[in-house]
């Protein structure tokens, strides 16, 4: 068991993630989306994570250690991932400031709360990561989650992008996945991340798009518009020129400076027991377009939703970036991932919040309270 | 059916590639007088270094707008939203000349998205009066900072 118990050291790791994520949070902004009510779903969920994930992280150790769990993550298909790392701390940090404004966080039980869900945090994220960091910040905007075994079957499948125009349509096909992934996942990068820059072949720096779960069988929401859809995992990769500056955050976020840089070289894989398999460029092409056209079926779907569903659907999502974890362990189906459950007596305020406060930067208190 | 995008959306690697055809739009605003610094609309953040464009202004406020655009097609628009997550525009977002957010920062999601598509999209962006009547011909300006909406004489 890998529970933190040391008082000092959760406030340490407390003010830690306080400090990135304000950072992260001042950087990107506005959690608002006239489609999906954002905010009040990362509310819900944040409490129900705080107030559930610590119990079900204790039947995830014990089934299996953090480090494995997070190893498990550089797996090509795993989908323990940076981002999904950085929730595994941050969700329940926001659902108990979220109680803490609101007096009604446990000092006699937060302190066991946090050491379980920080401790497990800390040992998987090292082990994602095995490069001696915990997070993407602390590497200077670096994710490496694959080995050079994986980045060398990458580097096999690359196709080389002949002029501009070519590049163009590879960004344009890889936006659509990336378009369709955040519809799926109710504005949340569950279905999507960018990580890198890891070095390519020829001198290259390569950005690794991971798009995982977009097909029919990833959410109730998808069974009819990703129906026709033949893969549900696709890996794009762009390969720059060398001298590209590429900085990725633990939110999948890539930066390409200069953006739009030209491509030496891209191409599409597909994860399949745990190796990269290239796909043919056409396929991927064929692909992109009926993702297109899924995206305007779902667009639909989600648009003639109740509020009230889409609150419930994107609370799900984001209480399930635990899960992985779960499925890693080999116990997903022993717990309970429906929401909402422990979050009922704040859930009408909370769904009735349609934005919150805007973060400052510079802001002097602290961006996650304290141990009482 | 596949996607026209190869059509629709203007290529990067060409800036003076015109808008695409699309529906007839309303009746832009007419201006007078030479353009100048008078015929400024907002200011913000490009999402990426973007050569100018221009298209038929949209306030888009709510999912019936841009369902409507789904029906209609949403070429030569520079659609104005206050929203910067990457769901509410997402089945039109490739076909808009541009994006002009009045929220978020270039690290939102839809500015994300924008860039990949390569739809050149302001970002933060603060008006200098009202937001123009939908149907003024404008340009967007992202190739420098801050990143510029500007109202057009119509031809």
């Amino acid at each position: 068991m890998t529970a933190i118990t040391d008082r000092a050291r959760i406030d340490e790791l407390v003010a830690y993630h306080g400090r990135i994520a304000r950072a992260m949070t001042a950087e990107r902004t506005a959690l608002r989306s006239a489609l999906i009510p954002v905010t009040p779903y990362i509310l819900i969920a944040c409490v129900e994570a705080y107030r559930r994930w610590p119990e079900m992280l204790e039947v995830i150790t014990a089934a299996a250690p953090p480090e494995a769990i997070g190893a498990s993550g550089r797996r090509p298909g795993s989908r323990v991932d940076a981002v999904r790392l950085w929730s595994l701390a941050n969700l329940p940090l926001v659902g108990r400031q979220v109680l803490h404004t609101a007096g009604l966080v446990d000092p006699g039980d937060d302190a066991r709360r946090l050491g379980i869900v920080l401790g497990a945090w800390e040992a998987a994220a090292q082990a994602f990561r095995a490069d001696g960091h915990r997070q993407a910040a602390d590497a200077g905007g670096v994710v490496h989650r694959y080995d050079p075994e994986v980045l060398a079957d990458l580097a096999a499948g690359l196709v080389p992008v002949e002029d501009p125009r070519e590049g163009a349509r590879w960004r344009r096909d890889a936006a659509a996945l990336a378009s369709y992934a955040f519809l799926v996942n109710f504005d949340t990068r569950a279905g999507y991340q960018d990580s890198g820059p890891y070095p390519g072949p020829g001198g290259t720096r390569l950005v690794v798009r991971d798009v995982l779960g977009i097909g029919p069988d990833a959410w109730p929401w998808t069974a009819r518009a990703s129906a026709d859809l033949e893969v549900g995992d696709v890996t794009v990769v762009f390969a720059h020129h060398a001298g590209t500056q590429i900085t990725c955050n633990d939110w999948g976020t890539s930066q390409v400076d200069p953006p739009g840089a030209a491509l030496r070289a891209a191409g599409a894989f597909r994860p399949v027991d745990g190796r990269f398999v290239p796909m043919p460029p056409e396929r991927f092409a064929t692909l992109a377009a009926a993702v297109r056209d899924a995206q305007r079926r779902l667009y639909r779907e989600i648009a003639a939703m109740s509020r009230a569903a889409r609150i419930d659907a994107g609370a799900l999502v984001y209480f399930s970036f635990l899960r992985p974890f779960a499925a890693a362990a080999g116990v997903d189906d022993r717990l309970d991932w429906s929401v909402p459950q422990a979050s009922r007596d704040l859930y009408p305020l909370l769904s009735a919040m349609e934005e919150t406060p805007e973060i400052r930067a510079d802001d002097p208190t602290p961006y996650y309270a304290p141990l009482a | 059916m596949i996607f026209p995008y190869d059509a629709a959306v203007p290529d990067p690697s060409r800036p003076d590639s015109p808008a695409p055809p699309g529906p007839t739009p309303p009746p832009a605003t007419a201006l007078t007088g030479p353009a100048g610094p008078a015929d400024l609309l907002a200011e913000g953040t490009p999402a990426f270094p973007a050569e100018r464009v221009r298209g038929r202004w949209r306030s888009l406020r709510g999912v019936d707008d841009v369902l409507a655009l789904l029906e209609t097609g949403a070429a030569g628009i520079v659609a104005g939203v206050a929203d910067a997550g990457a769901t509410f525009l997402a089945p039109i977002l490739e076909e808009l000349a541009g994006v002009v957010c009045t929220a978020g920062t270039p690290r939102s999601h839809v500015a994300i998205v924008s860039r990949d598509f390569g739809v050149p999209a302001l970002m933060g962006a603060r008006f200098t009066a009202a937001p123009p009547a939908d149907g003024t011909l404008v340009e967007l300006d992202c190739s420098g900072h801050p990143g510029r909406l500007r109202a057009v004489r119509d031809p």
